[in-house]
């Protein structure tokens, strides 16, 4: 490997290095900004930064492109106050806010969005470590997403683990790109092996956890290499889904990105990665560049077929194919789970569920589904709170008076009736949901657009009723 | 049953597919992402023509708001002397009691203005 490559997966790691958390200014949780089609969109991280330099970390692009962070200043939320919110005793603003909308009911706390909740700062300080116990102390239902397995496999976290396990109140996404131990240190410096990452998936699956392969992103180049091993492998594990989300490259790269694209493109094999995804990405989703569907359906395929034939979650949260999810929530958490019902307490306000719905539909019955505003975004209470939409990414260059008045519904009905939003159904799912009308609001109606690809998969038997 | 993609690609969105997947067989990862550039290339989505959906996001706010537009820097500096303006994000009225209260005489009568002459009278 080279040194530059090195030297930059490992930015943020460096910037962290010999410190503790030792401020608690971090904010979280916030409201994810893929809300639009999140079952989980109450996200949160206990820290600021991550300690693994994954070259395609799309939360470094995010960061690395935020002005606001100036230096590279390790922060951790405050973990008692979590708790004391947890526990119905919150006292700031947002604390009230979040304790709610989401904390009062036990909504589903997702963990992990930006940094890795075990990570190697978790595996040294054990800071999440009290907030972790709490949550199975309080059986809230608590979503992993991780690669961190070896501190889940130290004896202190091993013996957290077993305590709670009976409860099953929380369950685990691990991470992957690729089995093979050897490419992954090329792709994901300073991170466990794919080996000990199943490790922990038996671990955990044998503990009685609802566990998850997260093939996300899955690199075409990388990810698809051995891909039918990489699944059997975590199937035997224990696996019960598999969730799926393609790469995608920031149009905005600074020095360092470009740094990062350019290795990934000698891994995947083409000279120019920015090349690649100009090409090949629909223009109507912005400067996020997402592969067309066209390029994914082989490996969509494959993982999909695997999931139908050994009885696993197929879940999807890229936008093309979204609609094959067999349950509502894109990340693969089940529609049921009667070991802990809490586990299920994610929200079907999101287009991920209405898709699968619709593609459910049209393959039971021939019927096309019409999707509304109204009848997609309904019925949870932080959709309409003022206070709970400024984390939104959207809410840059608005003028303070609309930041004030600025709900999450408002956000979501603007890009729903702007056909030119990047952000736009019609656009995000390149055209699995085309206009046909407006209803009595004035806000545009939508009706499920069956693809040929469809058609193509159930002629070779595929069943997507499902 | 045929879809908006097959019709933007002339029914040959499925042959892309099926033309790919035989050409990549055995082909080296550079290769195939060759390919893909050749023969994967998305496809546009049609103009939208039938009814479009008139959104008003922030009301009230949006039917709240105006701009104003300045014929020169010294009638802007002269209005901002006795109008507070904000330049939070972009310039607005920090505060409106002083010019809705100036509004109100007009609309009492209290104030005239004389477009032929452009003197304003102060009623006592």
């Amino acid at each position: 490997m080279n040194k530059d490559i090195i030297q930059e997966a490992n930015r943020f790691v460096l910037g962290c290095k010999n410190k503790t958390p030792e401020s608690k200014g971090y904010g979280s949780p916030r409201i994810s900004s893929e809300i639009s089609d999140c079952s989980m969109p109450m996200t949160f991280d206990n820290l600021s930064f991550c300690s693994f330099g994954c070259t395609y970390c799309f939360a470094y692009f995010f960061k690395s492109n935020n002005p606001a962070i100036k230096e590279i200043s390790l922060k951790s939320v405050d973990v008692d106050s979590t708790i004391r919110t947890l526990q119905g005793n919150p006292t700031h603003k947002l604390e009230k806010r979040f304790y709610k909308h989401f904390y009062k009911r036990k909504f589903l706390l997702h963990w992990g969005g930006l940094a890795d909740p075990f990570c190697n700062i978790e595996h040294k300080n054990y800071c999440a470590f009290p907030l972790i116990d709490a949550l199975g102390d309080l059986n809230y239902p608590t979503l992993f997403s991780t690669k961190g397995a070896h501190t889940l496999l130290t004896p202190k976290y091993q013996k957290l683990f077993q305590k709670h396990s009976k409860q099953h109140n929380f369950a685990f996404q691990i991470s992957m790109v690729t089995g093979n131990d050897a490419l992954a240190r090329d792709v994901e410096i300073g991170v466990p092996s794919p080996t000990k990452r199943l490790e922990v998936i038996k671990y955990l699956s044998d503990l009685g956890y609802w566990t998850i392969l997260r093939l996300r992103p899955f690199i075409i180049g990388i990810t698809d290499r051995d891909l039918e091993g990489l699944l059997e492998r975590a199937l035997e594990a224990g696996i019960k889904g598999v969730s799926m989300e393609f790469f995608a490259l920031d149009a905005r790269a600074n020095v360092g990105m470009k740094t990062r694209y350019d290795w990934l493109a000698k891994l995947v094999g083409t000279p120019d990665l920015m090349k690649y995804f100009s090409i090949l990405s629909p223009q109507e989703r912005g400067g996020y560049m997402r592969l067309n569907r066209l390029v994914k359906e082989p490996h969509v395929k494959t993982v999909y077929k695997f999931c139908a034939e050994n009885n696993l979650v197929y879940a999807c949260s890229d936008p093309d194919f979204k609609e094959l999810n067999t349950s509502g929530s894109c990340c693969g958490m089940p529609d049921l789970y009667p070991p802990n019902p809490l586990l299920q307490n994610w929200t079907k306000s999101q287009l991920t569920y209405h898709l699968k719905e619709a593609r459910r539909l049209y393959h039971r019955t021939g019927d096309l589904a019409l999707f509304r505003l109204t009848d997609v975004y309904k019925d949870e209470s932080y959709l309409f709170d003022k206070d709970l939409a400024n984390d939104h990414v959207t809410v840059i260059g608005r003028c303070c008076a609309e930041r004030n008045n600025l709900t999450q519904f408002a956000i979501l009905q603007e890009q729903w009736n702007n056909l030119r939003s990047p952000a736009n159904p019609r656009n995000y799912l390149h055209m699995k949901m085309m206009p046909v009308g407006v209803d009595e609001e004035n806000n545009l109606v939508y009706r499920y657009n069956p693809l040929s690809y469809e058609e193509r998969w159930v002629e070779e038997g595929i069943d997507l009723t499902r | 049953m045929s879809t908006i993609q097959d019709f933007l690609g002339k029914g040959k969105t499925g042959d892309r597919s099926k033309k790919y997947q035989e050409l990549s067989k055995d082909k080296t990862e550079a290769e195939k992402r060759e390919l893909e550039m050749h023969l994967l290339k998305p496809d546009k989505i049609p103009p939208h023509v039938t009814e479009s959906a008139d959104y008003n996001l922030f009301s009230p706010i949006s039917t709240l708001t105006v701009r104003m537009v300045f014929p020169d820097e010294e009638a802007l500096a002269l209005f901002k002397k006795h109008f507070p303006v904000s330049k939070y994000v972009e310039p607005s009225l920090a505060r409106m009691d002083k010019m809705m209260a100036t509004v109100q005489l007009y609309e009492d009568g209290k104030i005239t203005y004389d477009a032929k002459t452009n003197k304003v009278t102060v009623k006592k």
